[in-house]
């Protein structure tokens, strides 16, 4: 399969690279930087998701050189941690961009070379902050609900295409992304699952691999949180 | 090649989707929306997705048919092959 993934330099974006790879899929995948993974099965391109015309040419040079497309992956994201009243517009802007916009704009960029495949599958990343409605992150909680949002309502819009769209929420997981967060409010966020642990790469891809399988055609619209967490 | 070829390109592929009774015919007369339109939504974004998708190949450019450029315009551009084709070549010099 040609796989695309978003933000692909670092933590849960390489490890699915490197995942997918090794089950001898073709990966294309993006980063505002330059990539220092390098394998004859992996394409980089460096991309500024912010920015819709470079989203545009992406696609269209995935397109050109490879045709089709079988899943897009929107992993690309960042963390806003803050209090409400400590939340600057601009900080709350870039969240959006970044966490909604983008794999909005993604998603349409590559819908044409989805169509293209027998079993077209697009992911989103939610988060278990979302069901908990946590405190201290309004604009990351809020671009995460408005994914799920998306997730649901582009299954049905896409279901006409063959299309499947479906999300994960991942507990929180050793990245980059929670690397500045206090120990405390982490061991806190655990203590509200139902299996108090930190969540692992491998228990992402477990679930990508479910939604990618070519027998889950009928599976749509769905968010599974990791963990045990529900709605 | 013309924007009007890549219209008729773009409803033979359609064509190719629907039931014989559906299939809508390459003539200025046919209405895409409205109260006469030949086509239900779906098979509007359909369309609209197919003609994205040959103008790339066609012109190498990715363009969004549906923009706030479609939405500002009195009479919608998705009105008739002719408005269709001249909002289309609008597009491709910006």
């Amino acid at each position: 399969m040609n796989i695309v993934i978003t933000g692909t330099s670092r933590g849960i974006g390489l490890s699915l690279v490197k995942r997918y790879i090794e089950q001898g899929h073709f990966v294309i995948g993006c980063s505002r930087s330059e990539s220092e993974f390098e394998h004859e099965n992996y394409k980089h391109f460096v991309v500024d998701l912010t920015a819709e015309k470079e989203i545009n040419n992406f696609a269209l040079m995935v397109k050109k050189q490879y045709g089709s497309i079988d899943v897009l992956i929107n992993n690309a994201g960042i963390a806003s941690m803050n209090h409400f009243m400590l939340t600057p517009l601009e900080t709350a802007k870039k969240v959006m961009d970044t966490n909604f916009f983008a794999p909005f704009l993604v998603t349409r960029a590559f819908i044409n070379a989805l169509k293209k495949s027998n079993h077209p599958r697009i992911i989103n990343f939610s988060t278990v902050a979302v069901p908990f409605n946590l405190d201290g992150e309004l604009a990351y909680v809020a671009s995460k609900a408005a994914i799920e949002s998306m997730t649901k309502i582009l299954a049905k819009e896409l279901a006409s295409f063959k299309i499947t769209v479906n999300a994960i929420g991942p507990t929180p997981v050793k990245t980059f992304l929670t690397a500045n967060v206090p120990p405390e409010k982490i061991q806190n966020l655990l203590d509200r699952q139902a299996i108090k642990r930190f969540g692992e790469f491998e228990d992402i891809g477990n679930v990508i691999d479910f939604y990618i399988k070519e027998t889950s055609d009928f599976i749509t619209g769905q968010i599974i949180y990791l963990g045990g967490v529900n709605k | 090649m013309e924007i009007k070829e890549i219209l008729k390109l773009a409803i033979d592929e359609l064509n190719e989707q629907l039931e014989d009774d559906e299939k809508v015919e390459f003539s200025d007369d046919v209405r895409f929306i409205g109260s006469k339109a030949c086509i239900d939504s779906i098979t509007f974004v359909t369309l609209i997705s197919i003609i994205e998708e040959l103008i790339e190949e066609k012109y190498n450019k990715t363009i969004h048919l549906v923009n706030e450029k479609a939405f500002s315009q009195k009479r919608s551009p998705f009105y008739s092959i002719e408005t269709m084709s001249a909002y289309i070549e609008d597009l491709l010099k910006e």
